[in-house]
């Protein structure tokens, strides 16, 4: 996941590398109390977001191709969605 | 209390907890360094102050004089964060590693910087005359050498903070 979360946001791509498919992912990870699988995908790229909004100059539109949005707007309703926060709000 | 522990946001000093708000809110998590000054109000406000100061070097300039101090100093946590950062605003992680040995030569003027705080702290804070000349002809001026310096002396901060605590490296799983 951390080569690819900026280009594969499926479960299904992930569970393809480990040649299962997303089902059994998910069950397995189900098994061990885990998050589900599309949560882990979900937190990497937020946590990516955030650590560009801090960490750098890069615009919202910028981020969003960055993390493999295809759009700002996708990115926008994503982020504020997943924090409840604008990305507005947290850039300096 | 053990003065070394990592502090929750509840341990800290009233005073200091607001940071911890601030970085869940931007950062969605609390750097372990900033936890670890947090244990004194003064020590976390000032040194935020620090962090937050306007600069005139640049996000990229700003990382190689970090990773240049850090990796003098051996201080890993500081580097794995500084790597980081730099990934972030471009650096490739060969670009990192050089950078990590006092030069940058995929770029002049940043060369220059990194070899000037190379030689700043390997000459006991005196610059060596040459490398400071060259600093100087890549178009840099007195103040950006005063925020080299604020810079250096962030990093010699969090460098003594986290070797002296052995800070663990924020979250583990996704760094």
């Amino acid at each position: 996941m951390e080569t690819n979360f900026r280009t594969q946001h499926t479960v299904r791509f992930y569970a393809g590398a480990l040649n299962k498919s997303p089902k059994t992912l998910a069950n397995h990870f189900a098994l061990f109390n885990h998050p589900a699988p599309s949560k882990l995908i979900q937190r990497r790229i937020v946590q990516e977001a955030r650590r560009y909004l801090f960490y750098t100059d890069k615009t919202a539109k910028e981020i969003a191709y960055s993390l493999g949005f295809a759009s700002p707007a996708h990115f926008s309703r994503f982020f504020k969605n997943q924090t409840g926060a604008n990305i507005s709000s947290l850039q300096k | 209390m053990n003065p070394i522990t990592i502090p929750t946001k509840e341990q800290v000093p009233q005073e200091s907890r607001k940071y911890f708000d601030y970085f869940m809110t931007k950062l969605g998590m609390m750097p372990n360094l900033h936890a670890v000054m947090a244990w004194s109000e003064p020590g976390i406000s000032t040194y935020m102050q620090l962090q937050n100061r306007v600069r005139l070097l640049d996000r990229r300039e700003s990382e190689i004089v970090s990773l240049v101090v850090s990796a003098m100093h051996e201080a890993d946590y500081c580097l794995e964060t500084h790597a980081m950062i730099a990934r972030l605003n471009g650096l490739s992680d060969a670009q990192i590693t050089e950078v990590k040995g006092g030069t940058a030569q995929f770029d002049g003027r940043l060369n220059t910087l990194a070899r000037l705080v190379h030689s700043i702290l390997q000459n006991k804070t005196r610059a060596d005359a040459a490398t400071l000349e060259e600093f100087f002809a890549a178009g840099y001026e007195f103040p950006h050498l005063l925020d080299v310096i604020l810079t250096i002396a962030d990093n010699v901060i969090s460098n003594i903070v986290s070797n002296t605590v052995h800070l663990p490296a924020d979250n583990p799983a996704s760094c």
